[in-house]
This record gives structure tokens, sequence and C-alpha cells, in this order.
């Protein structure tokens, strides 16, 4: 039976919260956004509120989201998150007009921390693991592998088929995610064994 | 607890708080507020049970109830949400989580058939849709203690909830927005049609051969219950009559062996056999109810209701009047329009409730013998499905007429009604469905029944005749079934009879089968108790035997044998049509909110009642010749 009460559907959009920054909110857009970088003009009301002085002091767009923070992070979202998800709506109809820089380390960074701590983190954790972004500029992330991470056969998976994939959809197909050498002892095993797991993949 | 039609709520807050409401497969068995609670450690927490939603703006009264409770202010609003999403419909969930977010409650997501959605070929990635709706989201599949403990540990901390950073939105095409994005964050694939739900309603939702289908099935399973019932019937008759002999050999003392032997073993044992038959009867509603098979019948009601005008709400709250009218009238709850809702409650007392069931049994023994077939078919049974069948036709026509009789127009809503998948009921849904049923049998014997047997024995014992009464109008003292007879016509409820017998004159109606009406109106049963009474007094030996021959007593008729077919289908006719149940016209007036609908319910029920019995009388006296 056909749904009678679903009106015609809007811009495909939510936000999230990122946990360790309060300031900051993910705006999901699973239909993707013109560009990835930083978002310096958009079209009507967001362009508004990323104007120097307003309530949005940075703006930086994956493929298919887009965060934003909070010039004062007392005020919080819940007063201004409704009024930037509209503005989002409604600039996303005119795709023409968002400009967007090149920032590709910053957004790099951020994309590779959100997808290791958050995205992964759980997954990881339950495992007894631990991965941290070291580094992450230039299209390369490297990345620290503590607690069971460290000498686990399966580590390499999930460095590439889980982290790399992630970071690769969400920002650029030639990012390379590698084990950082680390100050722990064994560095040079996992390098090796990491090594053999990457030409498997 | 707030959630989708079906969504799995009332199973949950039964796992959660140990107690038993009424879980069924289709949507609307919620139509009233349930509170239990559930404890863990030394933290209680009070439930409460909400009727299912698909949204927080009402449309129809039971919606009503639950806008008005989480309304900000409101001295019910709760502490804290738990909202029930069905994993296999989630799209419809998320709806309803986008409108409660905007409430500002702390909101905890419970997700339910995600093991259905895994069966029928759909995922969803729960970490990721936690993260996207921004609530806690919680898994509890029915059954699975581990779950239901994480559940309760987290209900007591409702502090610890994470709120959304911003709520979902609230202009429809946005709300649309949210849900798609969220869905596809989460990488939902929605569950296919189960391979055996599609083949299955290929078949039973098809217009002819689906419609085929449910009578067949009915018809079945009123040949079930008189070759399967009748026996255990037998069964429990015997008993009781063998106890009623111990007593009267036993029991020196002659009023307290009368008392015990006809007024208690008699009158309410008379009721009490049809224990098994109230026992198949919810079986067979409960196997339908949950394996799905009920809301396919709704469905194909619909088809035939709409064409006359009618919605679809209102055939599940007719279904829900063959257990008993009053959760019937109950269920009009779920209908928007003011109209429709009022045209269901005054005919939903028509269809064939559970206390009926008793009196069709007896008089269909009197008027069919068991063993009359129509080819292959039991002939009893099919004059019971007739029964059934005329009290949903006349319930539905009354619906119908009073729809356009009453002024007013209702709004055009939508109805949409959940197809669930098929399921296999639980063997202890149905046992406890069943046990249920038996046990608010037994105490309903045990309560309204037994009051107004013993009363009704009093009436018919007392004043004691004299032997010289007897002398004077020579009966002979020694032949014991006249003693009995001349007893009984002098009673107090021959008195009584008497004096409102004229009003049933022309149906044949004697005044102990009008003793029976008047008593059938605490409760229907009531008139199998007083008219096993009655024969167990004229002949203690075989009473049932004495119900077929059982002549009238005095007046222009005396001697003409009572109950002739004529008479007993009036009987039927008078029962099926009649609003005899005290309790029904409460809840109408309570529904309602005043006493015109229930005069009028009793009124026009009661005229029909009459009238049909009546025509149905002549009707087979003049083709029996």
């Amino acid at each position: 039976m056909a749904d009678l009460r679903t009106p015609a559907a809007g811009f495909a959009l939510h936000a999230e919260a990122v946990g360790s920054d309060p300031a900051a909110l993910r705006w999901v857009c699973p239909d993707g956004l013109p560009a990835v970088g930083r978002l310096v003009d958009a079209p009507g009301r967001l362009g508004e509120l990323l104007a120097p002085g307003g309530p949005i002091v940075q703006a930086l767009t994956e493929r298919a989201a887009l965060w934003t923070w909070l010039a004062d992070v007392d005020a919080g979202w819940s007063e201004l998150g409704p009024v930037v998800r509209d503005a989002i709506a409604a600039a996303a109809e005119r795709p023409d007009l968002w400009q967007v820089e090149p920032a590709p380390d910053e957004v790099l960074r951020l994309v590779a921390r959100d997808v290791v701590e958050r995205g992964l983190g759980e997954y990881i954790a339950s495992h007894g693991g631990l991965i941290t972004v070291v580094r992450a500029e230039g299209g390369e992330v490297d990345v620290a592998l503590e607690g069971a991470c460290a000498r686990c056969p399966a580590a390499g998976l999930t460095l590439h088929g889980r982290i790399e994939a992630a970071i690769r959809l969400r920002v650029d197909d030639r990012v390379v995610v590698r084990p950082s050498v680390g100050r722990e002892s064994g560095q040079h095993d996992d390098r090796r064994r990491f090594g053999r797991w990457s030409g498997l993949l | 607890m707030v959630g989708n039609p079906n969504a799995g709520k009332s199973t949950l807050f039964n796992a959660l708080t140990g107690l038993n409401v009424k879980v069924g497969n289709y949507p609307g068995v919620t139509v009233s507020r349930h509170t239990g609670t559930t404890s863990l450690a030394d933290q209680t927490v009070l439930l409460e049970d909400l009727p299912g939603s698909y949204s927080l703006d009402p449309i129809s009264p039971d919606e009503e109830l639950i806008a008005e409770i989480l309304e900000s202010g409101s001295p019910l609003r709760p502490d804290a949400l738990l909202v029930v999403l069905d994993a296999t419909s989630l799209q419809r969930s998320l709806g309803l989580l986008a409108q409660v977010q905007q409430l500002g409650i702390p909101t905890l997501a419970v997700l339910t058939f995600s093991d259905e959605l895994a069966r029928r070929q759909g995922s969803v990635d729960l970490t990721r849709l936690s993260q996207a709706v921004g609530n806690k989201l919680m898994v509890v599949t029915a059954g699975n203690r581990a779950q239901l403990y994480d559940l309760k540990l987290a209900l007591t901390e409702p502090e610890t909830w994470p709120a959304p950073p911003v709520p979902a939105p609230t202009e429809p095409r946005h709300v649309t927005g949210w849900i798609t994005s969220v869905l596809r964050s989460a990488g939902y694939q929605a569950p296919a049609v189960d391979d055996r739900t599609r083949r299955l309603d290929a078949v039973l939702l098809h217009p002819v051969a689906g419609t085929l289908i449910f009578f067949v099935t009915m018809a079945l399973f009123f040949q079930v219950i008189f070759a399967v019932a009748a026996p255990l019937q037998g069964a429990v008759e015997a008993i009781f009559g063998r106890l009623a002999e111990l007593v009267r050999a036993h029991v020196g003392v002659g009023w307290l062996s009368g008392l015990l032997a006809d007024g208690l073993i008699g009158g309410v044992g008379g009721v009490l056999v049809f224990l098994p038959q109230i026992a198949l009867l919810f079986a067979m509603i409960t196997v339908l109810e949950a394996t799905g098979y009920m809301a396919r019948v709704a469905f194909l009601m619909d088809r035939v209701m709409g064409r006359a005008g009618l919605e679809g709400r209102a055939f599940v709250a007719m279904l829900s009047s063959v257990a008993c009218a009053v959760p019937g009238i109950m269920a009009t709850r779920t209908l928007p329009s003011a109209r429709d809702r009022l045209a269901t409650m005054m005919t939903a007392p028509l269809m064939t409730c559970s206390a009926r069931l008793p009196v069709y049994t007896l008089l269909i023994g009197l008027l069919v013998p068991p063993g009359a077939r129509l080819g292959p078919i039991g002939l009893q049974g099919l004059v019971m499905f007739g029964l059934y069948l005329l009290g949903a036709v006349a319930a539905m026509t009354a619906a119908w007429v009073f729809k356009h009789v009453l002024k007013g127009k209702g709004p055009a809503l939508p109805f949409y009604m959940e197809m669930p998948s098929y399921r296999m009921p639980g063997l202890r849904e149905l046992g406890r469905a069943v046990w249920d049923a038996c046990a608010s049998f037994v105490r309903r014997v045990g309560g309204i029944i037994l009051v107004m047997s013993l009363l009704i024995w009093a009436l018919l014992s007392l004043p004691v005749a004299s032997h010289d009464e007897m002398a004077a109008a020579g009966i002979d003292l020694d032949d014991q079934v006249a003693v009995a007879a001349f007893q009984l016509d002098q009673s107090a409820a021959a008195a009584v009879g008497k004096t409102i017998q004229p009003i049933f004159e022309p149906l044949g109606f004697d005044w102990r089968i009008t003793v029976g009406l008047v008593g059938a109106m605490g409760a229907r049963e009531v008139f199998v108790a007083t008219i096993s009474q009655v024969s167990s007094a004229e002949n203690p030996d075989d009473p049932g035997a004495t119900l077929a021959e059982m002549t009238w007593l005095s007046g222009p008729h005396a001697g003409d044998r009572l109950f002739t077919p004529g008479v007993v289908a009036a009987l039927l006719i008078y029962f099926a049509f009649a609003l005899q149940c005290t309790s029904t016209i409460a809840t109408l007036r309570r529904e309602s909110g005043s006493w015109k609908w229930p005069a009028i319910a009793f009124g026009y029920m009661t005229g029909l009642a009459w009238v049909s019995a009546w025509l149905v009388k002549l009707l087979v006296e003049a083709l029996l010749g």
C-alpha cells in the first residue's frame, strides 16, 4: 500500500555530533556536495552565516558532508542548528554558486581522525585495539597501532579494507594509509608484516 | 513507550514488565494505556505502553491521547521516552522518531524485528544508525534475555542518553530528506518482501480465492467446534451429572440438596460445560491473529466495506467484538471520523461475541440432531457458521445505515494497514491466550453467572408449594415430575415471567424462557443456566432429554411442546440481535459520553431482535408445515 502521508522528498541531510569537539557539527549530505575543501561562500542564508563575523567560523566539505564550527562554543547548536540545516538545504539547490577552496591537508586530517576515532573506534576498541592518526598530509595518512592491534594479524585488513576505504570514499580515491614508524619495539615486524599484507590486498 | 502500530511495542512491554498485554500480529491491538513497572536492583521504572501511532499529529482519538500526554506542561508527561523502531519498516518508524526528537524528552530508540530484517535479506549498520539519528539505540529481539537486561539497565539512567545535536526537522519535505539521509548513512537495505509471505498473499489476498478461503476456513472452524468440543463437553456434562446425583443421594436436607444440585451444579455447571468451546474459539482467534492472517482478513473485508463507504479500521473493531463487544467498542478509538466511530460502536455488539457461544450451542443442539449432515458437512456446525455470518452481515448493514443516518461529515482519511509477514505463532503465546480466555470465562461463571443462577434458583424454588395446594390442584403427589412442574409453575420466578411473558407470547416463549431472557441481561450465559436449572428440576434423572420434550406448564398452550423448531429458531435470532449485555451498555455510555447512544442501541437492537425472531418463527413454521 502506498505511503500516503509522505510528501515529495526534500534534500537528504542530517546532522551528527562529532564527540570530541562540541563546536563542530558534521552535516551528512548523501547526495554529495559540489567540491571537497574549504567552503568560503555559498548562496543565500548559508553565505551570510559563513561571512566574517557570522556565527559560523569555519566550514570544510568532504564529498558528502559539510563540517561547520561555531564561533561561540557556549551558544551550542540547539538554536543555530535548525537555521544552518535549512540554509544548507536551500543552498544545495544552487551547487554552481558554492565557492570551495582546496584545503586537502585540513580535510584529510579531519576525515582521517573522524574515521579512526569515531567511525571505527568502537569496532577497534571492541577488539582491544587502539589506532591513532599520527600524521595526515599530502594524500598520506600515518596511523599508530597500539594495544591488541600491534600484534593483530587482521590489523592490515582493518587498515586498508576499512580505514583507507572509508577515507577514500569520503575524500579522495588516491589516499594511502600506512602504519606509522612508532617508538614501540617490534615496529619492524609490523612494517614487514603490513608490507606483505598490503601486497596481498 | 511509543512506536508505530505493530512495531512490537506490546511484546517488549510485556517482556520488560512481566505483564500480559494482548499481543496480536495486526495494527491497532493496543488502544488504551497500559502501565507496568520494571525493576533492576534498587531502581524501579514505571513504563507506560501507549497506543501505536504513525505520527504525533493526532488524527484519531487514540493518537490524540498520545499527543495530550506528551505535550509540554502535561502532568502525564514522562521523564523519558522509549521509541520502538521496527527494523523492517524503518522509514516509517523514523518519521515518528523525528517528531519525538522535537519534544526535548530524553529518548532511547529500541530496534525490534532485526532478526526478521536479516531473514528477509535486509541489513542496517547499527553504529552508523545510532550516530545518524543522534539517539541511544539498542537492539532487542524477542526472547533475547541478555538484550533485555541491557535495556533494563539503560532504562534506569535516562540522564546518560545522548540527545541529538540538532533535532530532526519538522517540515514534512525536510523530514523525508532527513530520513533518506539517515537510512543511506546507516547503509539500510530494506527487507525483501518475504518470499513465503508473497506467495501466500498472492492467494490469500486474491479477491475471489482469498474470500473463498476465508469462508472455508471459518466454516471448517465451526465444524471443529462441534466435532471436537462436543465430545469434551459431553464428558464434562457427565461429570457434573454424576456430581449432582451424589449430592442428591447424600445431602439429606431437601432445600440444600436442591440448592447444590439444581442451583449450583445444574445452573453454573450448565454453563461451565462450554469451556471446551471457549478454549477452541480463542485458540483459533489467537492463531489467526498471531500468524498475521487476521490483517489479511481485514484487508479483504476493507474492499467489501469500502464499497459500502465504511472504514477498514471499523472492521478491526468488529473483529475484536468476536471475543467480546467491550474491547471491540474500545477499538473504535482508532477511527478518525466521529461519525464512523459512532456507527461502528453502535453496531459492534451485533457481532457474535463469545458469550453467545454457549447459548447457540445449546439451542442448535435442540434444533439440529448431532448426526445431521449436508453432504460431507455437519449441519450443526453449518448453522453455527450461519449465525456468525448473520451477526457480521447485520453489524455491517447496520453500520452502513447508521453512517447514512448520522449527520455531519467525517474527514476522508487514508487507512493504512500494514500486512505483517506471516509468523508462526508461539506456543506460549497460544497457551497463554487460551488460558486467559478460559480463566476469564471461569471467573465470569464464578461471579455474575453464579450470583444470577442462585438468585434464579431461589425464585424458582420459592414459595414452596404445600401438599394441600397440590392436592387442591389435583396433582398426584407420587408423580415426581408433576410435583416439580407444579412447584415451578407456582414459583416467584413464574410470577415474574408470566408478567413479562405476554411481550414474548407471539414468539412462542413461555415464562421459563422469559425468565431466562431476563437473567441473560446480566450475562447471556445465564439463559443457559436458567434453562438447565428448570430442566434438571423437572427431571433430575435426564435433564438433557427433558429439554427437547419440555411442555408448556399452564395457560392456553398447556401440554404443547415448548421447544418447537420455530421457537428455537426464533430464540437463536433473538440472541443474535438483542443487546442483552450490561457491560456493553456501560461501555457504550462511557465511550459515547452520554446515555443517548446506549438507549438507542438497546432500542433498535431489541426491536430488531423481536421482529426478526417473530418473522423467522413464522417462516420456519411455514416451511415445516
